[in-house]
């Protein structure tokens, strides 16, 4: 499993879409600095800087990204014939989708820690570290607020790549990389218009809990929302991970 | 006891109700070159996907040297190479890296390995650079490299001179003799290019339709029980006329002053020693031995 999982890492880190990723992730954080040059206004430092771009970031542009990958690895994969090379090795179906599956977790971790890193260096750059790291009303000491961003981001992981288990199953059923990216971003706004149109269905929908599941098991506000959020979490990624596995290990595989 | 490297019985599948592969079986030694021949869209490749556990089968068994590829799918595969139609890279990555990603599912397998196959292949040159800048005889040589990583004993080869020029060709099938040359990988291969199937091949099955229609070893699949020979003479419709009704003779084309004769085989002495004594003065009587393609193309053109 480690190797497989080392080789769907190979893959990403020489492929150019992890640079492209960055650099969009890179020019997204400078926004705030131009509009700030433009109209003369700082209101940011350094330490706080990386909290302006967390609800974006985990919101959209990461389950864009996430959304990207899978369709590069599974669909695109199986339409280049390169998916059935390691199953012509004694690499069992579910070995080969578990470890796209951690591989994605890894991937989007990196991905997040890395723009919590951008936003540390352009803030810091642009406005100064400053003097304290302030969030919610609350002051927090400079390690604390390191720590506290590094929870805030990693933990948005979690959600990200439950809905990566949706994107893996929906890659599973299209023969196109463009129909499986439409269907799934198509998704991706349902459930989100849908959350914000019909509040009573935001508990059970997971792109609800992008931007707000890290920020309440962080402060371990809402105790109830933390429990709802990690059973959907639970549901979402174990239940679409087992039946990605069950049509995969159906699927005849010719191309 | 003959020991067969791969054991093929049963063989179905069908694609929206059409019969791709029926009922094929088929049994390859260990240390043959097995050619799997058939026009396009006979089977072949479906056929080695089945066995390779890449399609399901309706029905059948496959075992490969010994293991079922269903119940002991590790153990079998194993002992398995290949390369399934041309052969798949990732193309941003190196040749060494595409290697790499394999090797990495063998643990067993020293990352020397990598390096010694890509100097048999004669890609020491390359190996750094993205496969997409590979012509297609330098993938073709890579992807026989990538099958050869885990020293299997059963190595499929999915039309290996597909898309090659002549020299390319002759380098594949003189990589291919290499690596044969130690008997101990057994080769399964398919290829329209029925003269290098020749040349390389120990044993043939052809494929027509999703079924064998043929099979056993190529010199005697070619013998047959007849031979054809040219006879050269100036007096064709005499001959003609003598020789058609002997018991031995199958069928006779005339070609100006060229007979072609299709006759019982080991008769040929006695064909021309009765021309003789018929006063028909025989120029030249010259074997016209089958090719694999003709009895291919009879094969597959017939019924």
């Amino acid at each position: 499993m480690g190797n497989l999982v080392k080789n769907e890492i190979i893959k990403f880190i020489f492929t150019r879409k992890l640079y492209a990723f960055l650099i969009i992730l890179s020019l997204f954080q400078l926004l705030p600095v131009v509009g700030s040059l433009m109209f003369k206004i700082n209101i940011f430092n350094g330490q706080t800087y990386p909290l302006n771009f967390l609800g974006l970031v985990t919101s959209w542009i990461m389950p864009i990204f996430m959304i990207i990958l899978c369709a590069d690895m599974v669909t695109e994969e199986y339409l280049n014939g390169t998916l059935a090379l390691s199953l012509a090795h004694p690499v069992s179906r579910t070995s080969l989708m578990t470890a796209k599956a951690i591989s994605l977790l890894v991937i989007m971790t990196f991905l997040l820690l890395s723009t919590l890193l951008i936003a540390y260096v352009i803030g810091t750059l642009f406005f100064g570290w400053g003097n304290s790291f302030m969030i919610q009303g609350t002051t927090f000491s400079t390690f604390n607020g390191i720590l506290l961003n590094i929870g805030l981001y990693g933990i948005s992981a979690l959600p990200l790549i439950a809905f990566g288990m949706v994107v893996m199953f929906i890659s599973l059923q299209f023969n196109s990389g463009s129909v499986v990216t439409g269907v799934s971003i198509g998704l991706m706004l349902i459930l989100t218009l849908g959350a914000e149109m019909v509040p009573r269905l935001q508990p059970f929908i997971i792109t609800t809990y992008f931007n707000t599941f890290s920020y309440s098991l962080l402060f371990f506000r809402d105790l109830p929302n933390i429990l709802m959020g990690v059973k959907m979490i639970v549901l979402y990624g174990i239940g679409f991970y087992l039946a990605s596995i069950l049509v995969f290990k159906k699927r005849d595989l010719v191309c | 006891m003959m020991e067969y490297i791969l054991e093929v019985s049963d063989l179905s599948k069908s694609f929206d109700q059409k019969k791709a592969v029926d009922r094929v079986s088929l049994k390859v030694a260990a240390g043959e070159i097995f050619g799997f021949l058939g026009p396009n869209g006979a089977g072949k490749t479906t056929t080695i996907r089945m066995i390779l556990n890449l399609i399901h089968p309706d029905q059948g068994v496959v075992r490969i040297n010994g293991f079922d590829i269903k119940k002991d799918f590790s153990r079998a595969i194993s002992f398995v190479g290949s390369v399934v139609e041309t052969p798949k890279f990732y193309l941003h990555l190196t040749g060494y890296q595409n290697l790499l990603l394999i090797a990495n599912l063998h643990p067993q397998i020293p990352k020397e390995r990598i390096n010694e196959l890509i100097e048999i292949v004669g890609l020491t040159h390359a190996v750094g650079q993205p496969v997409s800048t590979y012509s297609l005889g330098m993938k073709q040589r890579l992807g026989i490299a990538r099958a050869f990583i885990n020293k299997p004993k059963l190595v499929f080869l999915d039309e290996p001179m597909n898309g090659l020029d002549p020299q390319g060709m002759i380098e594949v099938r003189e990589l291919i003799r290499k690596m044969a040359a130690d008997r101990e990988t057994t080769f399964f291969i398919t290829s329209h290019l029925l003269k290098e199937v020749e040349q390389l091949c120990t044993n043939i099955a052809i494929i027509k339709d999703g079924r064998i229609i043929n099979q056993g070893k190529v010199g005697q699949l070619l013998a047959g029980n007849s031979e054809r020979i040219e006879i050269y003479t100036s007096e064709t419709d005499r001959a003609i006329e003598v020789i058609q009704n002997l018991v031995y003779v199958k069928n006779v084309i005339s070609f100006g002053n060229r007979l072609v004769v299709e006759l019982d085989r080991g008769c040929s002495a006695q064909l021309n020693s009765f021309l003789v004594s018929k006063n028909i003065g025989v120029q030249y009587l010259i074997p016209n031995n089958q090719s694999l393609e003709d009895f291919f193309i009879r094969q597959t053109q017939g019924g």
